[in-house]
């Protein structure tokens, strides 16, 4: 994973009920947030004040992470509450 | 003592018996496929007089227990080959638990081909009645006469023209609450069976009649309301599914790189977003519809709705998750009203909803028509509707139309087409696919569950290591579930809860009067039905070859992960071993 001085830019989408954490609830849209190089899947959930037992799954491009794992600038997140379907 | 039902169509008789004492604690799909495997020759050509349909509520359906209105359909099935399980919600299951009868078996031909019949079955009993003003009609009208004729609180079970010109992916739709025929035991061409009886509908009144007497009614009462809090208290079942349906899944399989996008040749839709369970959730509220419907009364869950049209009239149930992708991301279309169009068409023209997703994939690919042509497939649904020459090739699946159009892309097993999880990138799913007594089945076991959800443990989805042993014990459980008549996704809350198995076996108990442990259940009503099912298979022919997936997914990479599917052949024949 590249390591980069200044801060990084992730793609963060919030599906389900975590729709009340987007700055614009409605907006489905990813919305950017920013973070220090170094900063992992627990520091992204910490910044965005999303209670801990509704963030069931991330996926990080793609892979589900762990809260330790690091992110890396422009990567695309998607949060999961838990869910099923099929 | 509960009732087997045979209806004749050779001599057009009725007869009602006692249920044997050897399938006194069979229900749902461990008794349609005990009779079928007993019944019905393995070589037998499908649509011959020779095969039968067997039509059987769960043993839990009709009492109190929870979520407990699923009915089976039997058969050998026209896509596949292989003996056929599918099951339904609506009202159906619960209507024939009041009724006293364990399965309705529909058996030989009628010498008239042309003719059709229904079946009207009341607390009085049943008879055959001719039925020819309801032949070609759709399943919305055809239940519409139906409930003109005898009341708009029976349950129906019908087919649609596709049944009748005896297409392999023809549908039994069962009537829902609102008395609408959008529950379908749609895999398999169960309806194409149905069909070649010359039966048209099946008419339940249970009026008059009580809930099945149960060994211990106190006792079921108890467990059952355990059993209900316990669904109400979890996550997936008491929250997600009731609030965004099934279609939630659509942004997480999409996430995980598994959604298989323009007939199996990537694993992300550019377009997920606009036939999201969100997105969808956001139309049914913006025109008044009804966000949670459940399908049969009793189900705590309710991860149905109703899809309203641009107008806020009623234009389908919520499309499916595994509808909204066979019709959306598997055909390049982002529309959600386009896709809830395609889904009324096919329940009234009471086809499959996912074969015919497939279908389309495949035929788009072939060039017949562009991808994310959504005028194109409502035209061409309408020809299926017809039974042109056209109409019948895209019903009769999608490896028939691979064929006709030239595609060796055809994401099918045992001639069944896979749902919307691709088995490169969630390789359990894809152990399921191969070795499903039913063709490629995601509800033959579920390691979605586990490989994608985080729901009752973890198995990571790109590795092949466990995948085997996974699918192994999900199919076992599945077998038990959909014999007790509970809904699939009861095993959310099972799988996660301690307790939850527990109580649903003591249901099972207290209803039928025996004390099994679990070891008990998992022999009789799971291990049993598969080693069925799977020594029918092999009388039809069937061997360890047919447990495999198409070559391409073990040779084309799949997009975003560039994954193949390399579970190894020694893992798969090891799945049923332990039966």
């Amino acid at each position: 994973m590249p390591e980069t001085n200044g801060p990084m830019t992730i793609a963060v989408s919030l599906r389900s009920i975590l729709a009340r954490y987007r700055p614009d609830p409605k907006n489905r849209k990813p919305f950017p947030v920013e973070l220090p190089s170094g900063a992992t899947v627990a520091d992204l959930l910490a910044k965005l004040r999303i209670d801990e037992k509704l963030t069931h799954l991330v996926f990080v491009d793609h892979v589900r992470r762990q809260r330790t794992d690091p992110l890396a600038d422009g990567a695309a997140v998607d949060i999961f509450p838990p869910i099923a379907g099929g | 003592m509960r009732k087997l039902l045979r209806v004749r169509m050779d001599s057009l008789s009725v007869s009602s018996d006692d249920l044997p004492e050897a399938w006194r604690c069979l229900g749902g799909r461990a008794l349609t496929s005990t009779i079928v495997a007993a019944e019905v020759p393995a070589a037998c050509h499908p649509l011959s007089a020779h095969n039968k349909v067997v039509i059987a509520p769960g043993l839990l359906s009709g009492t109190v227990a929870p979520c407990s209105g699923r009915i089976s359909v039997g058969t050998k099935g026209p896509l596949t080959g292989t003996i056929k399980e599918s099951n339904a919600g609506g009202i159906g299951a619960q209507a024939m638990g009041r009724l006293g009868l364990a399965a309705i078996v529909l058996e030989g031909a009628p010498a008239d081909k042309n003719a059709r019949y229904a079946l009207h079955i009341n607390a009085e009993g049943a008879e055959l009645r001719e039925a020819f003003e309801l032949k070609g009609k759709g399943n919305y009208d055809t239940v519409a006469a139906l409930h003109e004729a005898c009341g708009d609180k029976v349950a129906c079970i019908s087919i649609g023209p596709a049944g009748e010109l005896c297409l392999p992916t023809a549908s039994v739709a069962v009537t829902d609450i609102d008395g609408r025929p959008t529950r379908h035991a749609g895999r398999g061409g169960t309806g194409a069976v149905v069909g070649s009886k010359g039966i048209k509908a099946i008419v339940l009144d249970p009026a008059g009649c009580d809930r099945p007497a149960s060994h211990d009614a106190e006792g079921l009462k108890a467990a059952s309301k355990r059993f209900a809090k316990q669904l109400q208290e979890h996550a997936v079942t008491g929250q997600a599914l009731p609030m965004f349906g099934t279609n939630v899944l659509a942004n997480l399989v999409n996430a995980a790189g598994a959604y298989p996008t323009r007939n199996f040749s990537d694993g992300v839709f550019e377009g997920v977003d606009a036939i999201s369970g969100e997105a969808q959730r956001e139309n049914v509220l913006a025109r008044n519809g009804t966000p949670r419907h459940p399908c049969h009364p009793g189900c705590v869950i309710g991860c149905s709705s109703i899809y309203p049209d641009e107008n806020g009239g009623f234009l389908s149930k919520g499309p499916e998750y595994e509808t909204v992708w066979a019709h959306g991301a598997n055909c390049g279309i982002d529309d959600l009203d386009a896709i809830a169009h395609m889904d009324r068409a096919e329940d009234d023209i009471g086809v499959d909803t996912i074969e015919m997703g497939a279908t389309f994939g495949v035929a788009m690919e072939g060039g017949l028509l562009e991808f994310g042509d959504h005028e194109g497939v409502l035209r061409l649904l309408e020809e299926v509707r017809q039974g042109t020459p056209l109409g019948r090739i895209l019903g009769s699946g999608a490896v028939v139309t691979g064929k006709c159009f030239g595609v060796s892309r055809i994401p099918c097993v045992k001639g069944q087409a896979m749902p919307a999880y691709d088995p490169r990138a969630i390789k359990g799913i894809g152990v399921t696919y191969a070795t499903s007594t039913m063709g490629a089945d995601h509800t033959a076991g579920y390691t979605i569950a586990q490989n994608v959800l985080a729901v009752g443990g973890s198995v990571d989805p790109l590795k092949p290591d466990g995948q085997a042993a996974l699918s192994a014990a999900l199919q076992q459980a599945t077998a038990g579930i959909d014999s007790a008549g509970l809904c699939l996704f009861v095993a959310f809350c099972v799988l996660d809860v301690p307790d939850a198995g527990q109580n649903m076996l003591d249901m099972i108990n207290a209803h039928i009067g025996t004390e099994w442990s679990p070891d008990d259940y998992a022999e009789v009503l799971c291990k049993a039905t598969l080693r069925t099912e799977r020594d029918f298979n092999r009388r039809a022919g069937f061997t360890a070859a047919d447990d495999r997936l198409p070559s391409f997914f073990a040779t084309e990479p799949l997009p975003p992960h560039d994954a193949v599917f390399d579970v190894t052949d020694e893992d798969l024949d090891s799945v049923h071993a332990g039966l």
